[in-house]
C-alpha cells in the first residue's frame, strides 16, 4: 500500500462535502453566541475529567503540568493584557489572575499553593444538559471561590443558571437552587463580599435581537440562594435595565451590603444585541442594588465611534479608582483614571500617560497602579503611587519583546506575569518589576523569558516508572519513591540558569541517577549543557563542568516532548550508563530536519568529567534510493550493553515520494530507500559505528535494546508488535511477534506484555511469557482501571508506551496509565500495582512531595 | 484578506471584531476553513451530525481562545487542531466507534461501499492520534508542516507519526482483505 493508494483509499472511503446549508446553520450559531473571548468561563481550562485525576503522576503536579495547560487557558488574554483587581475586602471577579497570597491563588488554570509554580483543575463538575452561556467565576480568599454554569436544552439554549461554591478551595462545590437563566444566552456578573454576602446579575434574552432583560439577585448564605432585587429592560422595570444597553459588563463591585458599582465596556457588545450605549459605564447603588444611576465622569472625551469602558473600581476606604478607555477596537485611544476621595459621590480625572487597553492596568489598592504598555509588545511597566495622577516608567521592555498575558501585583513589590513565552508559568517579581523569575525556587534563577521556558518534563501521559525494587524507583522528572509508589519526593537537582529545553536522565539503580540539562544564557537560548550525578538516590546531586554545545535554536526550543519511548522523553540529549562509572552522553545538534545526532561524550567517572568520543556518530547512517532530497531522519537515543558495546536508534528512511505531499505528491516506487529498521552499533565504546539493520522488524516504534547481561538482550518493536531477541550480545536479532503493546521482562526468558481490548477499549489484557515472547498466556483478560480516566471505562489512546509496563521480579509490578498524545494534550492515567504476578490490580494513590 | 468573505473585510479586522464578541466576523473569518474542518471531523468520526457539532463546538472553543493565534499565525492548522481536540471530546463521550456501513448522502458501487468501510472499519482499529495524523496526511492532503502545524510537534516528528500510523494500518488493512 504506497502513498499513492492511501491517497485514493481515503478518499474514495471518506469523500464527503459539507450539507448545503452547514455553514449557514453554523454562521447563524456563531452570530448569536454570546463569547467573549477574553472572558474566563471557570477555573480550570476545559480538561477531561480524566485530567483531574491525576495519576501516580499526581506526579504530574510540577513546573510545567501547570506550564502547557495553563498557557492554552491563559494566553487567551495574550493580544489584551487581562489584570486582575485585587480589593482586600471583597472577591475578584474578572478573568486573570487572582494571588490571594505570595503562594496561593486563583487563575483560569486552576488553583495553585506554590506562587504559580504549579496549577491544578479545582472546578466542579459539569452539569449534565450544561450549555455554554453564562459563565462566571469569582475568588474572595484562599478558599472561597464561586462559579456558575448554565443547563438548558442546548448548548446555545440556557434556561438554568446555577451558582457553585467551595470553601476548601475548590476541593467541594455546593449548589445553589436554580437562577432563571431566561432561555437563549445569558450573561452573568457575580460579586461576594464575603463568605456570604453576595450579588448575581444576569442578562437574558431568548433571540438575537433587543431588548435584554437586566435582573440582580442577592444572597446571604454564600450563594445557595439567591432572591430577586432588580429588574429592567429597555421598555420597563428598573432603570438598572435602561442603562449602557447591549454592553457588555466588565465588572460588578461591591464594598458594603449597600455600596456597589456596574461597570461596562461599550466597546464590546453584550452578545448578539449590538451597542446601543456609549454610556454611561459606570452606574452606583447605595441600597444593595435595588436602585441604580448612572456615575457622572467628568472630562470625559467624545470619540470617533464613541464607545468607552470601564474597569472595575478598586476602593481602600474611602479611595478609589476607576479606569476608563474610550476608542473602539483595534487602537489605544484614550485612557484615563477617575479617583474618588469621598467613596464615590465625586470623581477627578487623571489622565494615562498613553491610551491603552483596560486590561493592561492593575490597581493594587486605591493609590498604587502599574501598566504594562508602550514600548516593544507592551512590555513597557509604569507605575504610579498617586491614583493615576502620575506615572513612572518603571523599565522599559521588561520582557524582551515578548507580550504580558497576565499580570496581577499583589503589593507595591510583589507581582505575577505570564508571557508569550512562559507558556503559562508565571513570573514573579519582588523589586515592583525591575525582575522577573520563575517562582518556587529558594533562589533566584536567571530566565531568560525570550527563549521560553523548558519544557514539562511530566506534563502528563504515562509517566516513564523505573522501579528497581517493590518498593525502590523512579519516575520522570526526577521523583523517588520508597515505598511502592505511594509518595513521590522530587529529588530533582537545582535547576540550572538560564535552563532550555534539552533534558535527560537516567536511573540505573536505587541510588544511582545522572540528569542532563540544557541551559543558556543572556544573550544565548542555549549554548552548554550541565550534568548532574548523585549516588544516594538524590539527596545530593554533584555537577559536572558545563559542555559547550551549538544548537540549532529551532530544536532546542521546540516546546513539547515528542516522545516517551525512553526515559529520555525530550528530543535530546540522551543518556546511558552501564555502571556507576561508565556513561554516554549524546548532544542533539543539528535542527529539526538534519536527523544528525552528536556529539557524544564518554565518562569514566561517573559523570564528573565528560570527554568528547565521536562528533557525528549517525554520519554512517545512510538512506540509498532517498527520494525527494531527504536524508534519514529520527536517529537519537542511546543504550550501552557494555563498556565497549552500545546501540543508537538509528535514523529511518522516508518513502519514495517526492514533492512536499499533498494531492499532486509523485510517487515512484523505483526509488522507494530500504525502510528496514537500522540501529547503529559500536563495539569501541562509541568512537566507531556500523549500521546495523533489523531486517525483520518494521519502521519506526522500534525502541532501544534493553540487555540483562552482555549476551542477552531484546528490542521492542511497537509497531509491529514484535520482539527482536539476540543472545550473542546483538550480533543477531531474531524476531518473536507477540500479541501485546508494551512489554517488561525481568531477564531474558520471563515478561508481562499488556494489551488494549480493541473490543470494549475498556480493559487491558496481561499476558506473560517464560520462554522469552515465544508463547503467551493471559494472566488476566481485564486489566480494568478501578477508577478510569474521564468517569467511563476508557483508555485513552490505548497502551502505548513502552516504559508504561514495570515488573521488578515475579510477582511486582506497576503500569502506569494515560496517553502521550500530541504533546500538550497529553492524558494523565493512574499508576496500578501488582503483587501476585498481574493476576490483580491496584490503583497506587500516588502523591508527590 | 479572506477569500469568499461577504463583506471584503480584511482577516485582522475579522480577528479583532470577533475578539469583541462579533460572531458573525468569527463566522466570515471560518468561512474557508469550514469544509476542511468539517472533513476533518467526518474522517475523525464517520459520522455527519457529529461532524458538524464538532466543528460548531470546535468554533465556540476557538473564539473563546481566539487570544491564542498569535499575530502572523495562520488560522487554518490552528482551528483544525482545536477541531481535532473537540473530534476527541466526542468520541470520548460516545465510547463505541460509529462506523456505519452507508453513505446516505451518494450512491456508489458497491464494492467501493465495501471498501470504503473497509478502510472506515481499520481507522476505528488504531488509536485517536494515529487515525488523526492518517486522516490530515491522506484525506486533507496535508503537507507534513501543516500536520506539524495542527499537531503542534515539529515536522519531523509529523513525519514520523505518519509513518508509523501507516505501519500500524496496513497489516490491519491487509487482515481485512484476507478475510473478505
Amino acid at each position: 500500500m504506497d502513498d499513492r493508494v492511501l491517497y485514493e483509499r481515503f478518499h474514495a472511503a471518506l469523500d464527503i462535502e459539507p450539507r448545503p446549508d452547514a455553514y449557514d446553520r453554523f454562521r447563524k450559531a456563531l452570530t448569536q453566541a454570546r463569547i467573549r473571548p477574553w472572558q474566563r468561563h471557570r477555573f480550570g481550562i476545559a480538561l477531561p475529567r480524566s485530567s483531574r485525576r491525576l495519576i501516580a503522576a499526581a506526579l504530574t503536579v510540577a513546573l510545567a503540568a501547570a506550564a502547557i495547560p495553563a498557557f492554552l487557558a491563559l494566553h487567551r488574554y495574550a493580544q489584551q493584557v487581562t489584570t486582575t483587581r485585587k480589593h482586600p475586602s471583597s472577591s475578584t471577579c474578572v478573568p486573570g489572575l487572582h494571588m490571594v497570597t505570595d503562594t496561593i491563588g486563583w487563575g483560569s488554570a486552576g488553583r495553585t499553593t506554590d506562587g504559580g509554580r504549579t496549577w491544578r483543575d479545582s472546578s466542579p463538575a459539569e452539569l449534565p444538559n450544561f450549555s455554554k452561556s453564562g459563565r462566571s467565576s469569582c475568588t474572595l480568599d484562599s478558599n472561597h471561590a464561586w462559579t456558575t454554569q448554565t443547563t438548558g436544552p442546548s448548548l446555545t439554549q440556557s434556561t438554568e443558571l446555577y451558582v457553585f461554591g467551595t470553601a476548601d478551595g475548590g476541593q467541594t462545590w455546593q449548589k445553589s437552587t436554580p437562577v432563571p437563566a431566561g432561555g437563549g444566552w445569558v450573561s452573568v456578573a457575580l460579586e461576594f463580599i464575603d463568605a456570604q454576602k453576595g450579588w448575581l446579575l444576569t442578562d437574558t434574552g431568548s433571540d438575537a435581537a433587543p431588548p435584554l432583560t437586566r435582573t440582580l439577585y442577592s444572597t446571604s448564605d454564600g450563594g445557595l440562594h439567591w432572591s430577586r432585587v432588580a429588574s429592567g429592560s429597555l421598555s420597563g422595570g428598573s432603570i438598572l435595565g435602561k442603562l449602557a444597553s447591549g454592553c457588555a459588563e466588565s465588572g460588578m463591585t461591591f464594598i458594603s451590603a449597600e455600596k456597589g458599582w456596574l461597570t461596562w465596556d461599550c466597546s464590546r457588545s453584550n452578545g448578539p444585541s449590538p451597542v446601543q450605549s456609549s454610556g454611561p459605564v459606570v452606574a452606583a447603588t447605595n441600597d444593595g442594588g435595588r436602585s441604580w444611576a448612572a456615575v457622572r465622569l467628568s472630562s470625559f472625551p467624545a470619540t470617533p465611534d464613541g464607545s468607552c469602558g470601564a474597569s472595575p473600581p478598586v476602593f481602600t476606604g474611602g479611595q478609589g479608582v476607576i479606569v476608563v478607555r474610550c476608542g473602539g477596537i483595534g487602537y489605544n485611544g484614550w485612557a484615563g483614571a477617575y479617583r474618588t476621595s469621598n467613596a464615590g459621590d465625586s470623581w477627578t480625572l487623571g489622565k494615562l500617560p498613553f491610551g491603552v487597553q483596560l486590561s493592561q492596568v492593575d490597581f493594587v489598592d486605591a493609590t498604587t497602579g502599574f501598566l504594562f504598555g508602550g514600548g516593544v509588545a507592551t512590555s513597557d511597566l509604569y507605575r504610579t503611587n498617586n491614583a493615576g495622577r502620575d506615572w513612572i516608567l518603571v523599565k522599559k521592555n521588561v520582557f524582551l519583546g515578548q507580550s504580558v498575558g497576565i499580570f496581577q501585583f499583589i503589593d507595591a513589590s510583589t507581582g505575577y506575569a505570564s508571557t508569550a513565552a512562559s507558556q503559562g508559568a508565571l513570573l514573579k517579581t519582588t523589586d515592583g518589576g525591575l525582575t522577573w523569575s520563575l517562582p518556587g525556587s529558594s533562589t533566584t534563577i536567571p530566565q531568560n523569558p525570550a527563549c521560553g521556558l523548558p519544557p514539562n518534563p511530566r506534563a502528563g501521559g504515562p509517566i516513564p516508572v523505573k522501579m528497581v525494587s517493590p518498593t525502590s524507583g523512579w519516575a520522570f522528572g526526577a521523583l523517588r519513591t520508597t515505598d511502592g509508589g505511594t509518595n513521590w519526593l522530587d529529588v530533582a537537582p537545582a535547576s540550572v540558569p538560564y535552563r532550555s529545553s534539552g533534558y535527560a536522565e537516567f536511573f540505573l539503580d536505587a541510588n544511582h541517577a545522572w540528569v542532563a540539562e540544557g541551559a543558556g544564557s543572556s544573550t544565548a537560548c542555549a549554548d552548554h549543557i550541565v550534568t548532574f550525578v548523585t549516588a544516594d538516590g538524590g539527596q545530593t546531586w554533584r555537577k559536572a563542568a558545563p559542555i559547550p554545545v551549538t544548537v540549532d535554536p529551532g530544536e532546542v526550543l521546540w516546546p513539547l516532548p515528542t516522545s516517551f519511548a525512553s526515559p529520555s522523553v525530550h528530543t535530546g540529549p540522551y543518556l546511558s550508563f552501564v555502571d556507576a562509572k561508565h556513561g554516554w552522553l549524546l548532544v542533539v545538534s543539528g535542527g529539526i530536519m538534519s536527523g544528525h545526532d552528536g556529539p557524544l561524550y564518554r565518562t569514566m567517572d561517573g559523570g564528573m568529567h565528560w570527554k568528547l568520543v565521536t562528533n557525528d556518530p549517525s554520519s554512517v547512517a545512510a538512506c540509498p534510493n532517498q527520494g525527494g532530497g531527504l536524508g534519514p531522519v529520527g536517529a537519537g537515543g542511546i543504550s550501552f550493553a557494555t563498556a565497549s558495546t552500545g546501540f543508537m536508534q538509528g535514523p529511518h528512511c522516508e518513502v519514495g515520494y517526492t514533492g512536499v505531499g499533498g494531492p499532486n505528491a509523485t510517487y515512484d516506487p523505483s526509488k522507494a530507500p530500504d525502510q528496514t529498521p537500522q540501529q547503529l552499533v559500536t563495539h569501541d565504546g562509541g568512537v566507531t559505528w556500523r549500521v546495523q539493520r533489523l531486517a525483520a522488524a518494521q519502521c519506526c516504534g522500534v525502541s532501544l535494546p534493553v540487555f540483562f547481561d552482555q549476551s542477552h538482550g531484546m528490542i521492542f518493536n511497537g509497531s509491529a508488535n514484535a520482539l527482536l531477541v539476540t543472545s550473542d550480545g546483538g550480533d543477531t536479532w531474531s524476531l518473536r511477534t507477540m500479541p501485546v503493546d508494551a512489554v517488561s521482562f525481568i531477564n531474558p526468558n520471563e515478561g508481562w506484555g499488556i494489551a488494549t481490548d480493541w473490543q470494549s477499549r475498556s480493559y487491558a489484557r496481561l499476558f506473560h511469557t517464560g520462554d522469552g515472547g515465544k508463547t503467551w498466556t493471559i494472566v488476566n483478560a481485564r486489566v480494568a482501571p478501578a477508577d478510569p480516566p474521564g468517569g467511563s471505562a476508557y483508555i485513552e489512546g490505548g497502551v502505548l508506551a513502552a516504559t508504561s509496563l514495570s515488573f521488578v521480579d515475579g510477582r511486582n509490578g506497576f503500569w502506569a496509565t494515560g496517553s502521550n498524545t500530541n504533546g500538550g494534550h497529553a492524558q494523565p492515567g493512574k499508576l496500578y500495582k501488582t503483587t501476585d504476578g498481574g493476576h490483580t490490580w491496584t490503583a497506587v494513590q500516588a502523591r508527590v512531595g | 484578506m479572506i477569500r469568499g468573505m461577504s463583506a471584503d473585510r480584511a482577516e485582522a479586522d475579522l480577528i479583532r471584531a470577533a475578539r469583541g464578541g462579533d460572531g458573525a466576523a468569527f463566522a466570515d473569518l471560518l468561512r474557508n476553513e469550514y469544509p476542511v474542518a468539517f472533513r476533518l471531523a467526518y474522517g475523525m468520526l464517520h459520522d455527519i451530525g457529529e461532524a458538524e457539532d464538532a466543528v460548531q463546538d470546535g468554533a465556540f472553543n476557538a473564539w473563546r481562545r481566539l487570544g491564542n493565534l498569535r499575530d502572523g499565525s495562520t488560522l487554518r492548522p490552528w482551528f483544525l487542531g482545536i477541531v481535532a481536540n473537540q473530534c476527541r471530546s466526542v468520541r470520548r463521550r460516545r465510547r463505541w466507534p460509529a462506523v456505519k456501513s452507508e453513505r446516505p448522502e451518494q450512491e456508489a458501487p458497491e464494492a467501493d461501499i465495501a471498501a470504503s468501510v473497509d478502510l472506515r472499519r481499520a481507522l476505528t482499529r488504531l488509536d485517536y492520534d494515529q487515525r488523526l495524523v492518517l486522516v490530515l496526511r491522506y484525506y486533507l492532503d496535508m503537507s507534513f508542516e501543516e500536520i506539524a502545524g495542527t499537531l503542534g510537534v515539529s515536522p519531523k516528528a509529523a513525519r514520523t507519526r505518519v509513518e508509523r500510523a501507516v505501519h500500524r494500518l496496513r497489516p490491519i488493512v491487509r487482515m481485512q482483505e484476507g478475510l473478505s
